[in-house]
């Protein structure tokens, strides 16, 4: 039995912030310096009331008018977000009702980051093939901005807002991709380098902000990606040469262009677009995928890898391969 | 004084784009603009490239001065 992706699409905020305003409200940052060190120009940043859940009603409502899929008959609904609207209930049962979707389907949410969309590949393609949902809703979003502390020059420049919907289903008919197997991996010796602490139940009154320890994510992702693509390769018997494109979770243009080169992936393959989005947590691979689609970077001929990776550390490499329309 | 090897010295004034001069065992990342994030991932490539020094997971914090980078390189058997 195959699996396949019938559509994939996302949302950004309206509002986009450019290197030089961010350079104009914070005395001493370069906008060609914040440019050179990672690759990105501008971010689409949520407004104040804007929430993940408010974009990826957005990225699902797309999807619907592009497929024209009937909603009533999405058996499964599943949100990962790391910024959810309230710690209960799933900020999931809120896009069930925003979406008009049915009561048979199941929704629930769950927390990871730029693995996150891969993740959820893997989690829908296992429901389809267990035989309990003929049609899976993938939606990922988040919208890490406003976790990042005023002027903290780690985060701020990185991250972006956004939000991606993808459909998961049995059904062949206009399906875009055929999804293979995915390989999955956890460090939870990581969890401490890329955390918001404040807000949970541990640190309740804590401030929420993300802290991430650049060094140590860089070390994680230079030493682990590579290795878990090349475990993935050997899984379903290709070798690397046999990949056609690469898409790489778009964490920033530094490490995307050293984790390449290590890779030894020409450009071509392994395409770097992270300069008008920065880097949107689990929605860059829908994101990612979607633009290369747009703009013929990747085609129905191709065979591609996915390759979330981030906080947790977590991990999730998948297989598509693409189909002619 | 610890003497810093001069293979170090010129691995990490390229990375920081910095006089070999500047350079000393006491020398940290507060003292450079350009030792910062982007800075300490240069240089554990430059680390890397130059000795075959690769960290395990919470190694590097010790980045954040010449006097750990020279413990790391010696711990790790790269330093003669």
């Amino acid at each position: 039995m195959s699996v396949y992706l019938r559509s994939v699409t996302y949302h950004l905020p309206a509002r986009i912030v450019t290197n030089a305003e961010l350079a104009l409200a914070n005395p001493g940052w370069d906008a060609d310096s914040l440019f050179r060190k990672t690759g990105i120009k501008q971010r689409h940043i949520a407004n104040g009331s804007e929430t993940s859940v408010d974009l990826a009603e957005q990225a699902a409502r797309r999807l619907f008018a592009e497929t024209g899929i009937d909603v009533s008959d999405i058996d499964v609904m599943v949100f990962c977000t790391q910024t959810p609207d309230y710690a209960s209930p799933a900020s999931s049962c809120v896009l069930h009702e925003r979406l008009g979707l049915s009561v048979n389907c199941g929704v629930f949410d769950f927390n990871l980051g730029c693995s996150g969309f891969t993740y959820g590949l893997w989690l829908a393609r296992a429901l389809v093939l267990a035989g309990s949902a003929k049609k899976v809703l993938l939606l990922v979003g988040d919208t890490l901005s406003k976790e990042c502390a005023a002027g903290d020059q780690v985060t701020v420049p990185i991250f972006g807002d956004g939000a991606g919907a993808a459909l998961v289903t049995n059904d062949p008919t206009g399906a875009i991709a055929e999804i293979g197997p995915t390989l999955v991996g956890t460090d939870g010796r990581g969890w401490c380098h890329l955390k918001i602490e404040g807000g949970g139940s541990r640190n309740p009154a804590m401030h929420r902000s993300i802290s991430m320890n650049g060094a140590e994510i860089f070390n994680f992702t230079l030493t682990s990606v590579g290795d878990a693509i090349g475990r993935l390769l050997t899984m379903i018997e290709q070798p690397w040469d046999s990949i056609d494109r690469f898409l790489l979770h778009q964490a920033n243009g530094f490490i995307l262009e050293t984790l390449r080169k290590r890779m030894k992936i020409v450009p071509e393959r392994c395409p770097i677009d992270v300069a008008e989005t920065g880097n949107t947590s689990s929605a860059s691979l829908p994101v990612l995928l979607r633009r290369c689609l747009d703009n013929g970077t990747v085609d129905g001929s191709h065979r591609c890898i996915l390759a979330g990776y981030g906080v947790g550390y977590s991990w999730a490499i998948t297989s598509l391969n693409m189909l002619s329309k | 004084m610890t003497a810093v090897p001069d293979a170090l010295t010129q691995a990490l004034a390229a990375a920081l784009q910095a006089d070999p001069s500047e350079l000393t065992i006491d020398t940290t990342a507060e003292d450079f603009d350009t030792w910062d994030s982007m800075g300490t991932m240069t240089i554990l490539l430059s680390l890397e490239s130059t000795f075959g020094l690769r960290l395990a997971p919470g190694q590097t914090s010790k980045l954040q001065s010449v006097r750990g980078i020279v413990e790391l390189l010696s711990e790790a058997g790269k330093l003669p």
